[in-house]
């Protein structure tokens, strides 16, 4: 298993290869020993690594000191650094006093923590699902005592908002990326369980976006944005939604900025939102002892905005976003903003 | 059905077979280079890309008014129907709009008019391409075959119906037609199209289009040409250009740089015309525009746009010998150059969540250069400023209040000022009443105020006919507008659009024949003699139960009343009723039907002594879609006038049943 995993982790963390080769005997030793260890947070500290100068992990933690204050009587210490200090002198997996869990807060923080191939449990928050589907199948001899919050969201949330939101649109677009395209079979799923008929493009180079959003958009109501770097960034969204807008088509986004931008809606979690079930997550791992941490997830909470201005100018008329947000979370397993 | 049974599906069975065959080799094409660019490892997906902020790309400029919220009756006529119209030109696609007419004077002179009141420059109408005006500061109105843009190029047409000077400045009279053409970023790669057909219709089309992110560019090149209308020597040949740039800085700055260029020859005159014989002019439009926007952090817009526009025809010819002066050939020098010099500065601004002011101010120089009319070898000029200010006030979610004000000063009639209020009000869901009041001036051209058009025996200028005399003093043409107007969504699917109007017109400029000392003892002049009242309804339907089929009807009455002054028969000026449909049918597999009828009653143009009787317009369009691996290629075919020639301006000549090919092609 270790021999396995040991190529894919060399492929995919070129950085720092010698360093884990040089420690990787040792850390197999220390592995059995903690191998059983579950994260016990009774009396336990907890060490947070957030990005080093980042406003919306602020934000984050904010909310996680909120939700763990209301609760009287927790034992919680949370020990906050940032991962240039986490590189520097965090904790090494050969330390004998490690913290009893480790939360990242986003990508850097996630990639430089799980490199390390420390053994303490480890909850990696706040980052997008293909980043820690990457960086946790580099290292799987940990899996267990991984896991992970997601950032995005699951595709049947989208699709199921795009049902509630657009009842008369039913043929839903994407255009896939080379990282996005890894999720084609569960984007198909989720658009079956929802009532809806997907048309899917893939492109591999930015050039070919335009041509692909044309060719997916004949045949579809609605644009389903999936992020990839490639197909929805800075750049390529004057290009999106200035051609689907043409095409008198609505975009559904996968954040904020996206509706500010133009899209029609997006569901998306808020920092806030995310600290505040990292917090309840906390909470209930120190209410029982022993409990393994939570499978990875997509969030619990989430907020719904639509662009009034560029739904009256498409001829849309969706319900209200509290409506559509409480709808949205009846259908699909999740809470809503409270 | 045994699909072996008939020839035709043997046939179908054939094509399909091959189109797969290409499709596959196509596919293998593509795969090939694909292969190796997946092998490479993508970055780890940050979090930043759900965190990032983003331009705001679709901002209140860049929207469509929403047409419940509209100060006033709009027609939006967008790509799927300009396609399906099977329109070659600009003006053609026009008759979707209710209550317009669209006349030929001759195969390059096209007349659009509203509600009437059109000589052949149709001058009670203002026309705006991407925020630029192009109503000529010569004759006045627009000179359609003389636009440097592409049909394909075009977005959206927004035709408002009813006067809007306070969004539109000067001329927004009777309505305003606003074509979008589509923004750089929305194409990649190239565009070419040719089509062939009867009455010698030979166009083709180029594009390329391409830039990253921050700047895209699109450079357009085409040539156009046919026989134009009836047994007339009124052929055109057209070779036009046009670029346009937009460049992104930041989030909050972007410039949008366009220039465009048409030129080419156009047959005018008739046989045995003393002063319009047969003949060429060579026309040259060119045009220069910058725009700049820029976004404040409280989400308020500025936008700085200057532009100039040129438009020359070169027409120094000699008449035919005339027997009368023994054979002498009198030279005649029709040359017209005008040129317009136009900034403007507006300002949208939003006070609390409810209001929001758009404000901005305007001067422009015309500058009109035409020896054989307007007497002067110097090119005369008129200045002209504006300031407005305009209020769109979302009193209660179902209430719309919209008030401004334009104020304008002209050399030539001093100040003025156009107000509007409109009231919205959304009684239920879906469903919104309007009443609107709103006031506009028609500035007089130079043509009008200035003209004096001599023609001489010798160097020395004895006079043999002056054809144009003004005394000049001229008033601006003023309009009042009210309306009611009911927009209703039954469906997602399904909107009405009902409109009933009553526009009072006064000062209406007309010629009028006084009395002169030339060889015909008359001259004429121009003066603010005809007045107006029209009255009647429009009615616009729209359903598109799926993106597949989509139908679209037009329907308007309207009565003129007027006391028809200087011979100017304003009362005859519009067909009393014109019906308009378009409808689509995607058939599946590529293929797509379409056809436009157009109905009008029996009118008659200012400029001509006969009426023209009922107009019933039948166009086709059959259209295949081919997808190949990068590309996409689109044949059709188009057929006009199925019902047989029809005349369109002057009684004596019609547009004939015409048929042409088209096909277009699309790589990435």
């Amino acid at each position: 298993m270790i021999g396995r995993t040991k190529d894919d982790g060399e492929r995919r963390m070129c950085p720092v290869r010698r360093a884990c080769i040089l420690c990787r005997a040792v850390e197999t030793v220390a592995l059995l020993f903690v191998l059983v260890m579950s994260p016990s947070l009774a009396h336990a500290d907890v060490l947070v690594v957030r990005a080093n100068q980042n406003a919306v992990h602020e934000e984050v933690l904010s909310s996680l000191r909120a939700t763990l204050a209301d609760r009287s009587g927790n034992h919680l210490k949370l020990r906050v650094i940032s991962v240039t200090e986490f590189s520097q002198s965090g904790p090494r997996a050969a330390d004998s006093e490690l913290p009893s869990l480790i939360i990242t807060l986003g990508t850097d923080a996630a990639a430089a923590v799980l490199q390390k191939n420390i053994p303490t449990p480890t909850y990696c928050t706040f980052l997008p699902k293909a980043a820690y589907t990457l960086l946790a199948n580099s290292s799987n001899e940990m899996l267990a005592r991984r896991s992970a919050l997601y950032l995005d969201q699951p595709f049947t949330r989208q699709m199921q908002l795009i049902r509630l939101a657009l009842p008369t649109r039913v043929r839903v677009g994407a255009i896939l990326g080379p990282e996005s395209r890894k999720s084609e079979h569960d984007l198909r799923q989720a658009a079956v369980s929802a009532g809806l008929v997907l048309r899917v493009e893939q492109i591999t180079d930015e050039k070919q976006l335009v041509g692909a959003l044309h060719r997916t958009m004949d045949g579809a109501d609605v644009l389903l944005a999936v992020p990839d770097p490639l197909v929805f960034n800075r750049n390529t969204a004057q290009s999106v939604l200035l051609t689907t807008y043409r095409l008198g088509k609505p975009v559904a986004g996968y954040s904020r900025a996206y509706v500010s931008a133009g899209a029609l809606l997006s569901v998306y979690s808020t920092p806030a939102q995310i600290g505040r079930q990292i917090g309840e997550e906390l909470l209930a791992m120190q209410d029982r002892p022993g409990r393994p941490l939570p499978a990875p997830g997509y969030p619990r909470y989430f907020s719904v905005e639509i662009n009034e201005r560029v739904a009256r100018s498409l001829g849309i008329e969706p319900d209200q976003v509290e409506d559509l947000t409480r709808r949205l979370a009846e259908k699909t397993t999740g809470t809503s903003h409270e | 059905m045994p699909e072996s049974s008939t020839a035709a599906w043997g046939i179908l069975h054939a094509i399909r077979r091959r189109m797969s065959l290409i499709r596959t080799i196509g596919l293998l094409l593509v795969a090939a280079p694909l292969s190796v660019t997946w092998a490479a490892e993508p970055p780890l997906l940050s979090e930043q890309e759900f965190l990032a902020e983003l331009p705001v790309v679709l901002t209140a400029s860049r929207l469509a008014q929403p047409q419940a919220e509209a100060p006033a009756a709009a027609t939006i006529i967008d790509r799927q129907m300009i396609d399906a119209s099977g329109a070659r030109n600009l003006s053609e696609v026009l008759r979707l709009v209710p209550g317009f007419q669209v006349g030929f004077e001759s195969g390059h002179r096209h007349v659009v008019g509203y509600h009437g009141l059109a000589d052949q420059f149709s001058r009670r109408l203002q026309v705006m391409i991407d925020g630029r005006s192009v109503y000529l500061p010569s004759f006045g109105g627009v000179s359609w075959s003389d636009l440097p843009v592409s049909l394909d190029d075009i977005e959206r047409i927004e035709v408002i119906r009813g006067p809007n000077a306070v969004t539109y400045g000067a001329n927004s009279f009777l309505a305003i037609i606003n074509i979008t053409t589509r923004h750089s970023a929305a194409d990649r790669g190239g565009f070419v199209r040719a089509t062939a057909g009867s009455n010698d219709i030979r166009d083709g089309v180029l594009r390329m289009a391409g830039g990253d992110g921050d700047v895209n560019y699109r450079l357009t090149t085409g040539y156009q040409q046919d026989d134009g209308y009836g047994q007339r020597n009124d052929s055109r040949s057209i070779t036009f250009m046009n670029g346009r740039m937009d460049a992104r800085h930041g989030l909050q700055d972007d410039v949008e740089v366009q220039f465009g260029y048409n030129e080419g020859p156009r047959g005018r005159g008739y046989p045995g015309s003393l002063d319009n014989f047969p003949h060429d002019q060579e026309i040259t439009s060119r045009f220069q525009q910058v725009r700049w926007r820029h976004r404040l952090d409280s989400g308020d817009e500025v936008v700085v746009q200057f532009y100039y526009n040129h438009h020359e025809s070169d027409e120094q010819v000699l008449t035919p010998p005339i027997a009368l002066l023994g054979g002498y050939q009198i030279p005649v020098n029709y040359d017209v150059r005008s040129e317009r010099y136009d900034a403007e500065v507006q300002h949208t601004v939003g006070i609390g969540e409810t209001l929001r002011m758009v404000w901005g101010a305007g001067a422009r120089l015309d500058r009109v250069e035409w020896p054989g009319f307007l007497g002067s070898a110097e090119p005369l000029d008129n200045r002209y400023y504006r300031l407005f200010v305009n209020f769109e006030w979302h009193a209660t979610q179902r209430l719309v209040l919209n008030a401004g004000v334009m104020s304008e000063n002209s050399e030539i009639t001093g100040s003025d000022l156009s107000p509007r209020l409109a009231v919205n009000y959304q009684f239920m869901p879906g469903h919104t009443l309007r009443a609107g009041v709103s006031s506009a001036t028609r500035q007089p051209v130079l043509l009008e105020e200035k003209s004096n058009a001599r023609f001489c025996f010798n160097t020395a200028c004895t006079l043999f006919d002056q054809t144009f005399h003004s005394t000049g003093n001229l008033d601006p043409e003023r309009i009042l507008a009210s309306e009611l107007g009911y927009f209703g969504r039954f469906t997602p699917a399904l909107t009405l659009d009902l409109r009933l109007f009553r526009d009072e017109v006064q000062k209406l400029i007309a010629l009028y024949t006084i009395p002169y000392a030339d060889y015909d003892g008359n001259t004429r002049d121009f003066r603010n003699s005809g007045k107006a009242m029209l009255t009647g309804s429009e009615l616009q339907i729209n359903y598109q139960p799926v993106h597949d089929t989509r139908v679209t009807l037009g329907y308007a009455n309207v009565l003129i009343e007027s006391n028809d002054a200087d011979r100017a028969l304003y009362s005859k000026s519009a067909p009393r009723n014109t019906v308009s449909l378009l409808a689509l049918q995607d058939l599946g597999a590529g293929w797509q039907a379409s056809t436009g009828f157009y109905y009008l009653d029996s009118m008659k143009y200012l400029d001509v002594s006969n009426s023209i009787g009922a107009q019933r317009h039948l166009d086709m369009r059959l259209a295949k879609r081919f997808r190949l691996a990068d590309s996409e290629l689109e044949a059709a075919i188009v057929l006009q006038n199925m019902l047989g020639p029809q005349a369109t301006y002057y009684a004596e000549y019609s547009a004939d049943r015409v048929g042409y090919f088209t096909v277009n092609l699309k790589f990435h």
